[in-house]
């Protein structure tokens, strides 16, 4: 055969690479203001040993101090005297440490277990789907309190909890993501061409199902810092002297009508981190949730 | 209709590729079992094209998949080369299947959207680890084969390719195996008309270049009057006709085979179609009609249709047909019941 469609593809398409056309972006100030305060999150929490900071734990100041032009004092001192920034900063450490850690346990074992549910059916199916739907009927707090009753609480324990109460969820979505790959008909194609349970797993419906269940890692992330902070609010998340933006909330509580900004801070950089989240994580899930291809 | 029996299969089991026995095929449904292929059997030889034609849900592809043992088959025999297929196991079944390829009907999802054009028409040699300098080898070399510049469409990811040049990539990926027999899937069915010349004309010169038996599934009859050796026509799950191409078109001896051919437009833009267009709705295949399942929507049904199933039986040289009023449906103009 010579070559009979010279011109058929628009000469405009890149080359090479998978890249899409993107997609017109909205608002993309909004998702950068995000994403380069995440960055500032999350470089703050690995710097924190290297910053001029004084010891989460260290009496810096005068106890409940206001706000001074310091680096210990600039966001003021809490109950005992300690630095809030210090505290923040640390803080970031383990709340986004049991957020990412616990959301990326649940995504590896949720895309474990849905991908050999919605590909092999039958039986292992139904075992994985019955467990998943009692998971997901429980109320997360009961179930979240029942554990932290059983379990001696730790940063590994709340992750442990964490990661088994966001299972279910990325468990069903990677179920319903291989269905949708499993029944293409390259899968059919590689199946004839000898392909063994293995290599279709790995490399022709994984690597499909990994992008639109990963999207939903931002925005697990930020429902799992909550749930450490209501956990903290309730006596049972990172057991002190380990600071935690929760843990912060629930020091500061009783002193809220006085001296606001021992919870106020805390608050506040929760609330933009989870917002921050999602707004990234929407725009994840815009591009590569719903793919089809 | 109900093609039961064999009389159309070659006795000499030597002169076939493949050879079917009384296939059938089972779903389970909701509503019941649903048999998609109830004893169909046929013989595909060396070097020909048989084409499958039917209406949707006749279950044409079904069988061509059953074939490949892509579906599970409930009964019957596939014999590839003395081997039954139905029957065999796992680690011979790899071997075989690598001689019997498929081509989809939507080349888009046929393609795996994560590789190249490069990675995904060596696939089936990756599969059986060759070594890299092979499959480069075989790239560019099948790429050719299909009429596409190795260099330019290599790089490329399915989404990046048009229907045809994606259909292309899908028959360069059948051959870089150097199969036996490919079953073609309605291969044209999703492409633009313009395209469906060029696919058809590239499977007919491969098939002369590569020595390859086709196994052609389609609902267009002109499409398969153009690029096939022989001709099997089913309904509801069972085989009508079968029989050499023109023979067939020329004087087809199934009611069922003469409704299809009249349901084609007539070549003036006025003329509307060559024949009275057929009555009804095939019936549901929960509950097919008993004898022949044709008979529902048959001109030419009668008490007898309701309680035998007709055999498949000679209506010519090299033409077979499964009703017992053949003669009479292959000479007699057809009179629509409700005219």
């Amino acid at each position: 055969m010579t070559i009979v469609d010279p011109g058929v593809a628009p000469p405009s398409l890149p080359s090479a690479g998978p890249k899409l056309p993107a997609p017109r972006e909205r608002r993309s100030w909004l998702v950068a203001l995000c994403a380069g305060w995440l960055g500032l999150v999350v470089l703050a929490a690995v710097l924190a040993p290297l910053l001029p900071l004084a010891d989460y734990g260290a009496i810096a100041g005068p106890p409940r101090g206001k706000p001074e032009l310091s680096l210990d004092g600039l966001l003021g001192y809490d109950v005992l005297g300690r630095s809030m920034l210090s505290r923040l900063i640390y803080g970031a450490q383990a709340s986004l440490l049991v957020g990412v850690v616990s959301s990326l346990i649940a995504f590896v074992a949720g895309s474990f277990f849905g991908l050999l549910a919605g590909f092999l059916r039958g039986i292992v199916d139904t075992v994985v789907s019955f467990v998943t739907d009692t998971l997901l009927a429980f109320p997360p707090l009961v179930m979240l309190l029942a554990l932290a009753s059983v379990l001696r609480p730790s940063i590994s324990t709340l992750i442990v909890s964490l990661s088994l109460l966001m299972t279910p969820t990325f468990t069903r979505l990677a179920r319903a993501n291989t269905m949708r790959w499993a029944s293409r008909e390259f899968v059919m194609a590689a199946t004839n061409m000898g392909a063994g349970l293995p290599r279709l797993l790995s490399r022709e419906v994984l690597p499909n199902v990994v992008p639109s269940v990963a999207s939903y890692l931002p925005v697990v992330i930020a429902a799992l810092i909550v749930a450490e902070g209501s956990l903290s609010f309730l006596g049972l998340g990172i057991p002190s002297p380990t600071p935690s933006w929760g843990g912060m909330i629930a020091d500061g509580q009783d002193l809220i009508s006085r001296f606001p900004n021992l919870v106020f801070v805390p608050a506040v950089t929760i609330l933009l981190t989870v917002l921050a989240l999602n707004i990234v994580g929407d725009r994840l899930r815009l591009r590569f949730g719903e793919r089809g291809a | 209709m109900a093609g039961t029996g064999e009389a159309h299969l070659l006795t000499d089991a030597d002169d076939t590729v493949l050879s079917v026995h009384h296939l059938q095929v089972e779903y389970r449904t909701p509503g019941g079992v649903v048999q998609a292929v109830s004893d169909v059997s046929f013989d595909v030889r060396p070097g020909e094209t048989l084409g499958l034609v039917g209406e949707s849900g006749c279950g044409k592809s079904t069988t061509g998949k059953a074939v490949l043992r892509l579906e599970k088959i409930a009964g019957g025999r596939v014999v590839y080369r003395g081997e039954d297929l139905a029957v065999t196991k796992r680690g011979t079944l790899r071997r075989l299947r690598r001689k019997l390829q498929m081509i989809f009907q939507d080349p888009v999802s046929s393609l795996n959207p994560r590789r190249s054009v490069r990675e995904l028409v060596v696939e089936g040699l990756t599969i059986a680890g060759r070594p890299v300098a092979e499959r480069r080898e075989a790239a560019d070399r099948v790429l050719v084969d299909v009429g596409l510049d190795p260099e330019r469409f290599g790089p490329m990811y399915p989404r990046q390719l048009s229907g045809g040049q994606a259909q292309r990539v899908a028959i360069a990926r059948a051959l870089a195996i150097r199969p036996d027999l490919i079953v073609c899937d309605e291969p044209v069915s999703a492409l633009d008309v313009s395209v469906q010349a060029q696919i058809v004309n590239l499977l007919r010169d491969l098939k002369d270049e590569h020595d390859l038996t086709l196994v052609f599934i389609s609902h267009d009859l002109s499409v398969v009057r153009s690029v096939c050796d022989r001709v099997m026509v089913m309904y509801l799950g069972r085989i009508c006709e079968v029989g050499d191409v023109d023979s067939v078109f020329a004087a087809p001896a199934h009611p069922y085979t003469r409704a299809l051919l009249d349901s084609v437009p007539r070549r003036r833009a006025v003329g509307g179609f060559t024949g009275p267009a057929l009555e009804g709705d095939i019936p549901t295949p929960l509950d097919p009609p008993s004898g022949c399942r044709f008979r529902t929507r048959c001109p030419l049904a009668t008490d007898r249709c309701a309680e035998d199933v007709p055999e498949v039986r000679s209506v010519g040289e090299g033409h077979f047909a499964a009703c017992h009023y053949a003669e009479v449906a292959a000479e007699a103009p057809l009179v629509p019941a409700a005219v």
